[in-house]
């Protein structure tokens, strides 16, 4: 099996973003709507949400979908 | 004449009661939720009969899970989180339904070799080589066969959906195993002494 860089790169940045205790992306999906609420205004991520944050640098599906969301919220506050 | 927006104890009453209000409310609910998915997923090749089923889906997943909702969000963003996740569940399972899972568990068996560079500086291919070596190490020693086959499958792009399915796990678990075999490397790269600053040094 070959590993290109961008996988090499890829598989220390999970690595290094590794925590003993992390949310799963059912977890996720249960704040996402709070936290693309605090992305899609700016605000300073909460204490509460440090869990989510943590999640989505290391999930690219449940990155994908807030991305979406905070577009979203974004668009309706317009 | 156009009805005020709703508060978030108002929408809750409303989508689980099952006469005309909460008709209104699904009805109104189920356009905030075609208008937001068309916004973001137009662009991602999903038509508007499309982004409909998902906001009927969505809509009844929403009904199931309103004892799940905390008022943290606006009732709205809430509901839209759901039909996100249907939506992009959906995108994801298209796109990857015909990738090979074989082939890259065949792929997760064989041996591990990386892409040749040639660095600026000798000291720059010596932190290459020993952080490439350690990461071989760490993949065909001390992973099972199971999160070796799950590690490829991420490094594809695979989404986890996908693979849990391949896999005939739950998610859940799949993220577990996932889990320990990330804290596996990062355990094995910090007994070598490889720090972040090496590792940033030469990948990043």
């Amino acid at each position: 099996m070959r590993l290109r860089d961008e996988q090499v790169r890829s598989l220390l940045n999970a690595s290094r973003e590794t925590r003993d205790v992390e949310i799963d992306c059912d977890d996720f999906l249960s704040l996402m709507a709070e936290y693309a609420e605090v992305r899609a205004e700016g605000r300073a991520v909460p204490e509460g949400l440090e869990k989510a944050c943590a999640h989505e640098r290391l999930c690219a599906s449940c990155r994908e979908e807030l991305a979406a969301l905070v577009e979203i919220v974004r668009g309706a506050g317009r | 004449m156009r009805r005020a927006p709703r508060e978030n104890a108002e929408w809750v009453r409303a989508i689980a009661d099952d006469g005309a209000d909460g008709e209104a409310a699904r009805r109104d609910l189920r356009e905030v939720l075609v208008t937001g998915l068309m916004r973001v997923l137009t662009a991602r090749g999903a038509d508007e009969d499309l982004c409909e089923d998902f906001a009927q889906e969505a809509l009844l997943r929403v009904r199931e899970r309103l004892g799940g909702f905390r008022g943290e969000s606006r009732f709205t963003t809430w509901a839209l989180s759901i039909a996100m996740r249907i939506a992009f569940d959906d995108l994801r399972h298209k796109r990857w339904r015909d990738v090979s899972f074989d082939a890259m568990l065949e792929g997760a068996r064989s041996p591990l070799v990386f892409e040749p560079r040639v660095e600026a500086t000798q000291e720059r291919s010596a932190v290459r080589e020993r952080v490439l070596r350690a990461l071989a190490d760490v993949i065909a020693g001390k992973l099972t066969e199971k999160q070796r086959a799950v590690l490829v499958a991420e490094l594809e792009g695979m989404p986890h959906t996908e693979i849990a399915e391949r896999l005939g796990m739950k998610q859940n678990a799949l993220y577990k195993l996932s889990h320990d075999a990330r804290k596996s490397v990062k355990v094995h790269l910090e007994a070598l002494g490889i720090c972040e600053a090496d590792v940033l040094w030469v990948f990043e």
